[in-house]
């Protein structure tokens, strides 16, 4: 499902990523691990196109992210979902707004929207927050309106980028369950966190990343 | 569905920036205001000219004496020319008769003459097509050569002068009127620079959740396309209102034009003037969005 090849990220003369290979299959559940300014961040934006790579290939779902067009570049996206960091969430716009949105650019109608996107606030536990503007809700409500926007359109990639970062551990709990929901029905999902212990929790592979580069793969800890 | 989401999201986005919206419909409506103040000067003065060719007529006199067997005769010559509409044969009492009428009061002094002073003479009317200085000189010096007419006349001369002169100033008028439309259009562009700046993040949102650019552009064509149609109902608003304060006043003074009756724009030319705004308003958006999605 995603495969990379010797892909390097530099930024000026420094390298945020050096020779990474990956390959990740169809249906997986994986971590990546490694502390502050590793590179987790940086490797997920090559993965949504976010940023290009400098050098390496990088194919997902059999398309080479290093020659599609923009034209198509759109309905790549459509199949990825992706919680960012920061969020990025629309500030002007409502809660609802801001879910609907990955289903409005694919022309759903009203009603199946309006279905949809209470369901998933009712997932991470925020339906009473449809109206709310992003600006009003605390750090943990914002990232779960950020996971439920990446996860409203079913999305056979699912990248999170810390999704835990700012909640609790029940929180965590839940948003972690949620993409596990999401895993069982077919989704490959990555999650990129320092999190230790949500990492050690699981019996998942975890990719460790440090300084650019990867360190080891393990299935188990 | 997806218009109206389209529809929704360009509405949301006036309301957000009310002040710019007011700035670009405002602009559009100064821009359409002169455009349409010429467009009514333009279609006036062509309704006059037009009125006043209809009635140029060559009158073509006769000499005294000739019987009725060649007056015909002369007509049908006339009726024969290229251009000639109609010919309308007018006698010597008839001439005077006419003139008595249009002295009214003053009728009197004709009452001494003996003998009536009035040559007899055709009234050539012609065809609206044929109405260029040239053709109607030729036709003139043709109308003279033919014996026992002395003399005929064309009265409008002036009247081609002064096509040239207003020819040139519908060139003016064009020239800087579409100057002021590319003023408009790059006064909009750069207020929709504005707005789609201070949304940077959210299109870039957009397109990271795959959103394609036409997704994102429909709604700013849409913003541009309804200030255009706002701008021009509010320069039709404020021209008529002016129009109706100006045009009251003319008659009230009792110019030498109130025969003629001025009218407001006609239905097509409104709409040209709101269709007019709106491809501004569009062009407007077009550019800026150029601009701005290039990623
Ligand atoms: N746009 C950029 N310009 C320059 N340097 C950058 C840019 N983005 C990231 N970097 C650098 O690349 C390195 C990797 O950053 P990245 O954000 O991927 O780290 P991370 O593993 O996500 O860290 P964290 O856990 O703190 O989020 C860092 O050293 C960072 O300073
Ligand atoms: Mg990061």
């Amino acid at each position: 499902m995603i495969r990379t090849f010797h892909v390097y990220k530099s930024y000026g003369a420094r390298n945020a990523l050096e020779d990474i290979s990956l390959h990740i299959q169809k249906g997986e559940f994986i971590f990546v691990h490694g502390p502050s300014g590793a590179g987790k961040t940086t490797l997920l934006k090559l993965l949504y196109l976010g940023e290009r790579a400098t050098k390496g290939q990088i194919l997902i779902d059999g398309v080479n992210l290093q020659r599609i067009t923009s034209k198509r570049l759109p309905f790549l996206r459509r199949k990825i979902g992706v919680v960012f960091q920061d969020f990025k969430l629309i500030d002007t716009q409502t809660v609802f707004q801001n879910i609907a949105l990955p289903l409005e650019v694919t022309a759903h109608d009203k009603k199946y929207i309006r279905k949809k996107v209470s369901y998933v606030l009712r997932m991470v536990g925020l339906e009473n927050r449809t109206n709310s503007f992003p600006p009003y809700l605390s750090g943990g409500e914002q990232q779960r309106i950020a996971i439920a926007r990446a996860v409203v359109n079913e999305p056979m990639i699912l990248l999170a980028d810390e999704p835990t970062g700012n909640l609790d551990a029940g929180s965590s709990q839940i948003v972690l369950n949620l993409l596990r929901q999401l895993h069982i029905r077919g989704a490959t999902v990555l999650i990129a966190t320092h999190d230790r212990e949500l990492v050690s929790q699981s019996n998942d592979r975890v990719i460790f990343l440090n300084k650019g580069r990867i360190k080891k793969m393990k299935i188990d800890d | 569905m997806r218009i109206s989401v389209f529809f929704k999201r360009a509405l949301q986005d006036i309301r957000n920036n009310r002040f710019l919206h007011v700035i670009t419909v405002g602009t559009i409506g100064l821009v359409l205001l002169i455009w349409a103040t010429f467009i009514i000067i333009f279609a006036n003065v062509n309704y006059l000219v037009g009125s006043w060719q209809e009635d140029i007529r060559i009158v073509a006199y006769v000499v005294k004496g000739v019987d009725q067997e060649r007056i015909d005769l002369l007509q049908k010559q006339l009726r024969g020319f290229y251009g000639v509409n109609e010919v309308v044969f007018v006698s010597a009492d008839e001439a005077l008769l006419r003139l008595r009428s249009q002295m009214r009061h003053q009728g009197g002094v004709l009452d001494g003459l003996r003998e009536n002073p009035l040559p007899a003479s055709f009234e050539i009317s012609l065809n609206p097509f044929f109405h260029d200085q040239k053709s109607i000189n030729g036709l003139v010096d043709r109308i003279r050569e033919l014996k026992d007419i002395p003399d005929a006349q064309y009265g409008q001369a002036w009247l081609n002068r002064f096509l040239v002169f207003l020819s040139f100033f519908k060139m003016a008028g064009f020239i800087l009127g579409g100057l002021l439309l590319f003023i408009a259009i790059f006064i909009i562009s750069n207020t929709i620079k504005l707005t789609l700046y201070a949304k940077r993040e959210e299109l870039e949102i957009m397109q990271l959740v795959g959103a394609t650019k036409l997704f994102i552009k429909i709604p700013f064509y849409i913003q541009g396309l309804l200030q255009g149609l706002l701008g021009g109902l509010v320069s039709l608003g404020i021209l008529y209102v002016l129009f109706s304060v100006f045009v009251s006043r003319i008659s009230l003074t009792e110019l030498p034009l109130t025969y003629f009756h001025v009218r407001f724009l006609s239905k097509d030319l409104m709409a040209m003037v709101v269709v007019l705004g709106m491809l501004v308003g569009w062009f407007g958006s077009c550019l800026s969005l150029k601009k701005f999605l290039k990623v």
